[in-house]
């Protein structure tokens, strides 16, 4: 450890004296990322001794080498978006590193020491974080917490209007920082945040040592924490499992979401870390676990036990639908303990009932902004729930299957999990470790999916969902319990882990793509789907929007998983060796994965060609826009209250070209006129250049809080050639510049 | 093949881009199919490659060269890592591996030929004739027990075009670590075939598209040699700016840190009736006062004008009817570019303005010439000060 404290030591002086030798700033990105480099060799190193890696082959010194001079003279070659280029090389560059590190801990994988498995996800956050923090200022409610960390750490209160009057965020952000709804006010005027003050009080003294690189350094370091944790988590469960217990903190460190959420400001990253010290504590105190100290749980045990779960409602109140579960979890689990029961239950009593009279005395509320309908499950119709929590998992901008593939290998581990006998009774199956855990957090996925905003707001997808990934990695050991898994899984893993890396890539180093418009596609489908001329998005699961592909995507990878994961192949073990047909099997697993990921690529392009069109949604990205707007604006408060739709102004214009399934099609147009009688509009559609009919839209008035005058107007059947284009245009006198129409849908009938 | 068919259906429809797209869909795949045939085919590495190379293609934005530019250097990237792979564990490679890599090499380096010219006698040569006997004579020379001398013949012949644009020092290197890497023996000749290796991996990354063929060995040099003044700012950052008659002028704040030189690169419109040194624009570099206390206050100017033929050229000069009636022949192209029709390359071409010593300036104005025919425009990429 010493070794590695000089290495990180001249590693920080190495990269202060590049911080002032570059000219990084304006410029930042890529410069940013070879001023950490230093730091990030240092760890590498670091972590290379603790694998017995050996050193770098000449080539991959030769690419670094070619990286450092294009990352400092790129922008002398003048080529636009160059930079995001050279930022993905090094990030593939460092990426390869990492994984090749971290295939190399096999073996150190059941030994006491996390700090590998701490180091090497913090290397390659490090070297990220340069670049995505530049492309994508501070952005949801981090601005928030990082303003109550510089208030905690300047003046030393969580008084913010004094901040807000100073500006205090433009140390962190260009974009203003102004009070949210919600935000309690004192009688003289104080300006409190409606955010827990928890995370931004860790974050304080580093906020004050380094300002808010410090706060985003520590936030590094607990995204790492949280992955090592994991680790810990699952070794405590399963400690001959090193394959297993390898495969879960790889998927856990380095795939998204930890990947995208280390650096941002969001509590859901430390909930992760606490949740995975409880599911450590957990597994101690399982008398079937075979590290477990049972009823004979010390102190220290229980304080380890007891300190994260009374944290997790401290951080966020929500986080009090898993804290309590997991709490009832060990007091079941601690029941030969019944002075460290009492313990436990008395900790946890005290620390709700301060919670609760500090939200009372603070919000004039105990739950906070939380009321009866807030939690009011059996209210929410069963399509609702049922979307809400589908969506976390299958939605194709929010869920953590469309974020990061690889995390589809839950549902075979969970089958496998489910089909394993455990000893004695077949009831003792289900209460079986990691079961009841998973059963603990039931309630929270509930909460989550009965929410209108399940998806997270304005976030990187997944995010009430990270807290849960600890415990999702106690899954896959699992299915990693053989020496040699089934050729189904292996070539699964090749697939899900070749697609998750070039989403994560993508997702590094354009961070903004990872932010979607919950109107039922998503930013990185938008930004693919807006060169081509068809429409993808109606492939795709969307819980926003529901659609037949809704519910027959989410069905058919499911089902497609569960059987691709059975498949053992042909051959197998014959006396310690590989038989001759398996080794050829496992040689063609790569070529067939990267055959399967392009074919696929290429059938969705080919079915998106050629299936009919039923529908036209007006504000997707295939459909060509000119003039308008989006409906409703993109910063409305909770904007899936309203249908969306594009906002047509006077002689503004939307075309789309179909995939005709007969000669002659006939519309109907769902839409909103925000016409008046003294400025009239009309929708011309036309086929091609051809007019083929003048709607008159109706006057109507926007009032209030009344329900929207949404109405259907249909067109006759008309002729329309296959590659011809419709068009939609509103028109009107001169004077109807303010009246506007915003088109929703038009269903498409074919003859 | 399959993906270039399926992505022509796809963005066909209206859109543009389909030439470019389907160009790179096209030479992507003429790049792997011999690689198909190395060992490595069945490896996590050649896997990932190909599927990188697929994500760029259908990933990236079409923008004034940089898709190229990136599926070029991921193509050259994957023979040199491949060829790596293929080689460390077998360095006498046999005919079909020579074969495959050779006929890969000659695709990254010669492929948009094929775009360009279309199957003419010297695209064959360049791409059937050379990488067959770059092959024969590897594989000759390895079977012989000299595959380090094999495999400097082999890039020599496939590197041939670009190397005889080199200054006599690059042939020169060249020529010493190939000596070096099949003569000596031991430790040195293994640092030999590496250095010869990493060279031939430079010269097909440098050389893998049109815009930095001419002299890819003195380019890379070149970038070496210029870390010493890095670019301290980009005011135009990644917009483009057309100065027309009606908006003849582009104007940007500075930070205020001294600089040496100014880059602009710019294509002219409808400028190919422009003598060669006429003045198209005006560059005006306004410092920052002594004092510093008002950067808003007017400093020392300094002024220069931009002329046809040296500091930019019509975008088109490529194009056989264009060229012919060029009343200034174009400079080298910095960057080319395929347009959305026709088989030719569009250019951008790059200014230097170097200023009388490092000074400090506050505001850039660069003013289109009202003299200048009504239809001409100037349209600006990229506005950089170097320190």
């Amino acid at each position: 450890m010493r070794r590695t404290a000089y290495e990180v030591l001249a590693g920080c002086a190495a990269s202060f004296t590049l911080a002032a030798l570059l000219p990084a700033l304006p410029l930042g990105g890529v410069r940013g990322m070879v001023v950490v480099l230093p730091v990030v060799a240092a760890l590498f190193a670091s972590v290379g001794r603790a694998a017995a890696a050996g050193r770098p082959s000449t080539l991959e010194l030769a690419l670094w080498g070619g990286w450092i001079v294009l990352a400092l003279q790129h922008f002398a070659l003048g080529l636009a978006g160059s930079s995001a280029l050279v930022a993905a090389a090094g990030l593939a560059l460092a990426g390869a590193r990492t994984l090749r590190l971290a295939v190399r801990l096999y073996r150190a994988v059941a030994t006491a020491s996390l700090w590998p498995f701490f180091a090497l996800p913090l290397a390659l956050y490090l070297f990220a974080w340069p670049w995505t923090t530049t492309a994508r200022a501070p952005d949801g409610d981090e601005p928030y917490y990082l303003l109550l960390a510089h208030s905690l750490a300047e003046d030393g209160d969580v008084d913010l209007a004094d901040d807000y009057r100073a500006e205090a965020w433009r140390s962190f952000t260009s974009v203003p920082v102004a009070p949210q709804p919600g935000d309690p006010i004192g009688p003289d005027g104080e300006i409190y945040s409606r955010h827990s003050a928890l995370l931004p009080l860790a974050l304080a003294p580093l906020y004050r040592l380094a300002g808010p690189f410090g706060a985003q350094l520590g936030m590094l370091a607990l995204a790492a924490a949280a992955a090592a944790a994991g680790l810990g988590a699952a070794r405590a469960r399963f400690p001959d499992r090193r394959r297993g217990l390898l495969a879960a903190w790889m998927i856990l460190a380095f795939a998204p979401p930890l990947l995208l959420y280390a650096g941002q400001f969001w509590v859901e990253v430390p909930a992760a870390l606490l949740v995975a010290l409880v599911l450590r504590s957990l597994a101690r105190l399982d008398p079937a676990g075979k590290t477990a100290t049972g009823g004979g749980a010390s102190r220290a045990e229980l304080l380890a036990l007891a300190l994260p779960l009374v944290a997790l409602p401290l951080l966020k109140l929500r986080f009090l639908a898993l804290a309590l579960p997991l709490g009832m979890l060990a007091l079941v689990r601690l029941r030969g303990a019944r002075r460290r029961r009492r313990e436990l239950l008395l900790l946890a009593a005290v620390t709700l009932v301060a919670l609760g009279c500090w939200n009372l005395w603070r919000f004039g509320n105990p739950l906070r902004m939380y009321g009866g309908d807030d939690l009011a499950i059996f209210a929410i119709p069963f399509a609702d729930q049922l979307r809400g929590d589908l969506g976390l998992f299958f939605d194709l901008a929010f869920g953590l299957f469309a974020l990061a593939p690889i995390w589809l290998l839950l549902l075979p581990a969970l089958a496998t999990r489910l089909g394993a006998r455990a000893p004695g009774a077949p009831w003792r199956t289900l209460v079986s470790a990691p079961l009841p855990e998973f059963a603990a957090l039931l309630p929270y996925v509930l909460l989550i999916g009965m929410r209108r905003e399940w998806y997270g707001g304005w976030s990187p997808p997944f995010r009430y969902g990270v807290v849960l990934l600890p415990a999702f990695a106690l899954l896959l050991p699992a299915l990693f319990g053989e020496r040699r898994p089934p050729a189904g899984v292996r070539w699964l893993c090749a697939v899900l882990g070749a697609l998750t890396a070039a989403l994560a890539l993508v997702y590094l180093v354009h961070p903004a793509w990872a932010y979607s418009l919950a109107n039922g596609s998503s930013r990185l489908v938008d930004e693919l789907a807006s060169e081509l001329a068809v429409d993808l998005v109606r492939l795709l699961p969307s819980m926003v929007r529901p659609r037949p592909a809704t519910w027959i995507v989410p069905a058919l990878v499911t089902l497609a998983v569960l059987a691709i994961a059975r498949f053992r192949g042909t051959g197998g073990m014959g006396g310690g060796r590989l038989r001759p047909r398996a080794r050829r099997g496992s040689r063609l697993v790569w070529p067939l994965a990267a055959l399967c990921l392009l074919l696929a690529w290429c059938s969705l392009l080919l079915a998106a060609a050629r299936l009919p069109t039923a529908r036209i949604e007006f504000e997707d990205a295939w459909v060509e826009h000119r003039g308008g707007a989006l409906f409703p604006e993109r910063w409305t408060v909770d904007r899936t209250r309203f249908d969306g739709g594009w906002a047509l102004s006077r002689n503004s214009e939307v075309a789309a070209r179909p995939i005709p399934a007969g000669a002659t099609c006939r519309l109907a147009i769902r839409l909103l006129s925000a016409a008046t009688q003294l400025a009239p509009l009309a929708l011309e559609v036309r086929a091609g250049d051809r007019l083929v009919v003048t709607l008159p839209l109706a006057p109507a008035e926007i009032a209030g809080d009344a329900p929207l005058p949404w109405t259907t107007l249909t067109t006759e059947p008309f002729p329309l050639a296959s590659g011809e284009a419709l068009r939609f245009r509103a028109t009107g006198p001169p004077g109807a510049g303010r009246s506007f129409v915003v088109l929703d849908r038009a269903e498409v009938t074919w003859k | 093949m399959l993906l270039a068919a399926s992505l022509g259906l796809t963005v066909g429809g209206g859109r543009v881009a389909a030439a470019e797209t389907l160009f790179l869909s096209f030479w992507a795949a003429a790049v792997f199919t011999p690689l198909a045939f190395l060992p490595t085919a069945r490896g996590a590495t050649h896997a990932a490659l190909a599927v990188a190379t697929t994500a760029l293609i259908a990933a990236l934005p079409r923008s004034g060269g940089l898709r190229p530019v990136a599926v070029a250097a991921v193509l050259a990237l994957s023979v040199a890592v491949l060829a790596a792979l293929a080689l460390t564990p077998r360095p006498a490679p046999g005919l079909r591996t020579a074969g495959a890599l050779a006929l890969a090499t000659a695709f990254v380096l010669h492929g948009h030929r094929l775009f360009l010219d279309g199957l003419s006698t010297a695209t064959l040569v360049l791409l059937a004739l050379l990488p067959g006997v770059a092959a024969a004579i590897a594989t000759r020379l390895a079977a012989v027990g000299r595959p380090g001398a094999g495999l400097a013949a082999a890039l020599l012949l496939l590197a041939a075009p670009q190397l005889a644009a080199e200054p006599w020092w690059t042939l020169l290197a060249f020529a010493t670590a190939a000596s070096v890497a099949s003569l000596a023996s031991g430790t040195t000749a293994r640092l030999a075939r590496r250095a010869l290796f990493l060279f031939g991996a430079a010269t097909m990354l440098a050389g893998s598209f049109p815009w930095l063929r001419t002299a890819p060995v003195a380019t890379l040099a070149g970038a070496l040699a210029a870390l010493d003044r890095p670019v301290v700012e980009t005011p135009l950052s990644e917009r483009a700016v057309v100065l027309t008659p009606e908006a003849p002028v582009f104007e940007a704040k500075l930070n205020g840190a001294r600089v040496r030189s100014l880059v602009i690169d710019s294509y002219l419109t409808h400028g190919d009736d422009l003598a060669c040194d006429r003045p198209f624009a005006t560059v005006v570099f306004e410092e920052l006062p002594e004092n510093n206390a008002a950067p808003a206050s007017p400093g020392a100017r300094w002024s220069s004008q931009l002329v046809a033929g040296r500091d930019s050229a019509e975008w088109a000069a490529g194009r056989p009817d264009v060229a012919a009636r060029l009343a200034c022949p174009a400079p080298a192209a910095w960057i080319s570019w395929i347009p959305g029709g026709g088989r030719f390359l569009g250019q951008t071409t790059r200014a230097r303005i170097a200023l009388p010593g490092p000074r400090a300036g506050h505001r850039l104005r660069i003013e289109r010439s009202a003299e200048l025919p009504g239809a001409t425009t100037l349209a600006i990429f990229l506005v950089a000060t170097e320190r």
